[in-house]
């Protein structure tokens, strides 16, 4: 049996599993929606990713999990790592462009920028307290204007003339577009401009203060956008390299980092047909009410957290 | 006001009620009232009733008077400062008011008393009867008390993070506050504090050679705040960081930092209620930011700067800024901070505290961090 190892991001919107070897090439991977359902959908993962590797050949000795969910999930497949999703990244991205300088993402929810010098992150920021400028402001705008936001990235690149579109704030964007709708602009132009405003918006907040290096990797949902990618291309002057595997770089990071962590847990692939519920504890020892939450397996509890201290701590 | 006899209180920051509250006790033969620590329902009590673009400490300071005049406090203490929180005194007295409280406000800023004397005939007027000889004795052990909680504090954040026994710094810290809130006179603090760092100092620890350090940077009253800052110093320290903090009441206003004595009296001399809590320290440091700026942007914003610069020029391997949204000064010092970052390549992490609950964001982005300052370091030594 051959050694192999789990890497799983579950995000607000999507939900990645990868299987690597000790070389670290990935030998399964799958991506799907959340929904809502970070169980759920870390469960099918797992299945998903069992259906595509050999059981007789392979054997996972190390998951690692990311993303938001990472905690409850990490507590689900006995994980040997859980990490953030900004190293994750960083450690995914490096290992499959070792001479990357710079990493732009945009997510669902978030946006981030890492610096990279000799393979390893000497600098990130993360937009914080607001979420302007990521793929869910892209999503309702599409919505607005009646279009598939898989679309936005053909149709901007359609455009001769994309309309000005204030970057600031999102209100303001919003509001903007609105005016220049109602004023009677082409909507490929406006979609243009939306691409154009989020690229701006992210030089502006994010990369404030940042010496954007090449070789530059874009990733993260938003780097399905032709329309991003070449507003990022012209305001930068340089070329943007979007891998096709960028939507992996996560789950690929937290299964690299579960390799490099030394410690090898049995993983199962079984977990998939378990049942993991969580339930919600209000800790009423002072008025900071913490919310515990605790996971049970099959009825056993495996795991909880939430607590500012002791007080609230719950053991099985 | 009710003719009931006066009881004092101050919003929490830090520990450092423990000093503030012997100063009433002790020096004016008052009572006082220590708000309850700070809980979600502080701040949410604070922020339902203040203007919603005001800074976070307002809101903390808010919430504080009205859970501390709930347990009985009936004069609340407000000490101004050189931004915005200059006018706070005026701001929260009124607010309070409006919503039917009966308290007194002691408002120790300029433009209430004038100058010192008035200030100090300001505080006099809620203690007639006391002696000037009576307050002046307590005085060496209020200093003494802040002394001890900023060292015991600033040996924790360079070790803690190292220790073998799980809790084990935490609980000699725990023993040393409640110990010292039963401290009557100078020598009971001066004994504890020494029973304490020969505590701290019997611990084991396996602290390497060449720790990874972080410097902490900030706004006057996040940084000195562990409930607003979400304990932002024992997040890093746990994850096995040296971490160092100037800012705190003993550099701020007790001593000077001027190398040599005259300096310092020099300094002392012009002990500057005006600009308040910055007067003796922000002349010698702001010579030794000349490079970067020319100009004081008030508040804490050239400590945040002096020390960016010589926590870089110590080879440090990160600083972490923390501010309460909006704080003005602190963000008219960031693009300076962004050229110390340029200049000694130095990375920093930037914090913005608002009046959100969760944890996560900031555990996230602490942790991420910390594992690239981490992995760089290794990087470098091999």
């Amino acid at each position: 049996m051959k050694k192999a190892y789990l890497g799983i991001d579950i995000g607000s919107i999507s939900t990645k599993g990868v299987i690597i070897d000790e070389e670290h090439n990935i030998l399964a991977s799958v991506y799907l929606w959340t929904e809502g359902n970070p169980l759920g959908a870390s469960k099918k993962v797992i299945q998903e990713l069992a259906s595509q590797i050999d059981l007789d050949e392979w054997t996972v000795v190390a998951a690692g999990t990311t993303g938001s969910a990472r905690k409850l999930v990490g507590a689900m497949c006995n994980a040997s790592i859980v990490k953030n999703e900004i190293t994750a990244h960083a450690v995914g991205t490096t290992t499959l462009h070792p001479d990357v300088r710079t990493i732009l993402e945009i997510g669902g929810q978030d946006s981030k920028i890492i610096c990279v010098e000799d393979g390893v992150a000497v600098d990130y920021a993360m937009n914080t307290l607001c979420a302007a400028g990521t793929g869910s402001f892209l999503t309702s705008q599409a919505r607005r204007l009646g279009v598939d936001v898989e679309e936005f990235g053909k149709i901007a690149l359609g455009s001769k003339n994309p309309t000005p579109i204030a970057a600031r704030c999102t209100v303001f964007a919003e509001s903007d577009l609105v005016h220049k709708i109602q004023m009677g602009h082409k909507k490929e132009d406006i979609i243009a401009g939306l691409c154009n405003a989020v690229a701006n918006n992210y030089l502006n907040n994010i990369g404030k203060g940042k010496k954007i290096l090449p070789p530059i990797v874009f990733q993260g949902g938003v780097s399905k956008n032709e329309g991003v990618v070449r507003a990022f291309a012209d305001s930068l002057g340089e070329e943007i390299i979007v891998d096709e595997n960028g939507h992996l770089m996560g789950c690929y990071g937290a299964a690299i980092l579960a390799h490099g962590s030394g410690i090898e847990k049995p993983f199962s692939f079984d977990v998939a047909d378990m049942e993991f519920v969580t339930r919600e504890v209000i800790c009423e020892n002072c008025p900071n009410h913490c919310e515990i939450i605790c996971v049970y397996r099959d009825g056993e509890l495996i795991d909880s957290w939430g607590n500012r201290c002791e007080r609230g701590v719950i053991r099985s | 006001m009710s003719a009931k006899p006066y009881n004092l209180t101050y919003p929490q920051l830090g520990n450092y009620d423990i000093p503030i509250g012997f100063l009433v006790r002790k020096g004016l033969g008052l009572a006082y009232t220590s708000p309850p620590p700070m809980t979600k329902q502080t701040i949410e009590l604070g922020a339902k009733h203040s203007p919603d673009y005001v800074c976070a400490p307002f809101k903390c300071m808010m919430g504080c008077y009205i859970e501390a005049m709930e347990k009985g406090a009936n004069v609340i203490i407000q000490t101004g400062g050189t931004c915005r929180l200059g006018y706070y005194g005026e701001l929260h007295e009124q607010i309070l008011k409006d919503l039917g409280y009966d308290f007194k406000i002691m408002n120790l800023t300029l433009a209430q008393y004038g100058g010192i004397m008035g200030i100090l005939g300001g505080i006099k007027k809620y203690a007639p009867k006391r002696k000037w000889s009576q307050i002046a004795k307590v005085i060496p052990t209020v200093a003494k008390m802040i002394k001890s909680i900023d060292k015991v504090e600033d040996y924790m954040r360079k070790n803690m993070g190292f220790e073998d026994i799980p809790g084990s710094f935490e609980k000699i810290y725990k023993h040393f506050l409640s110990k010292l809130r039963q401290a009557e006179t100078t020598k009971d603090v001066e004994e504890l504090y020494h029973l304490t760092m020969r505590s701290f100092s019997r611990l084991p620890v396996h602290k390497p050679d060449d720790p990874v350090r972080v410097g902490i940077i900030g706004e006057y009253f996040t940084i000195m705040d562990p409930f607003s800052n979400h304990e932002i110093e024992k997040k890093i320290a746990m994850m096995g960081a040296e971490v160092h903090r100037w800012m705190d009441l003993s550099h701020s206003v007790l001593s000077c930092p001027d190398d040599n004595a005259l300096d310092m009296l020099r300094s002392y001399a012009k002990y500057d209620l005006k600009r308040f809590p910055s007067s003796i320290w922000v002349d010698s440091q702001r010579k030794k930011i000349k490079k970067y700026v020319s100009e004081d942007m008030g508040a804490s914003s050239v400590a945040t700067i002096a020390m960016a610069d010589h926590y870089a020029a110590s080879g440090f391997d990160g600083l972490v800024h923390v501010k309460s949204f909006g704080c003005t000064p602190e963000m008219d010092a960031i693009p300076v901070l962004h050229n110390i970052s340029a200049d000694y390549k130095i990375p920093i992490l930037y914090l913005s505290y608002d009046t959100q609950s969760s944890d996560t964001g900031i555990e996230t982005r602490a942790e991420a961090f910390y594992d690239m300052i981490s992995m760089r370091k290794e990087a470098r030594q091999s």
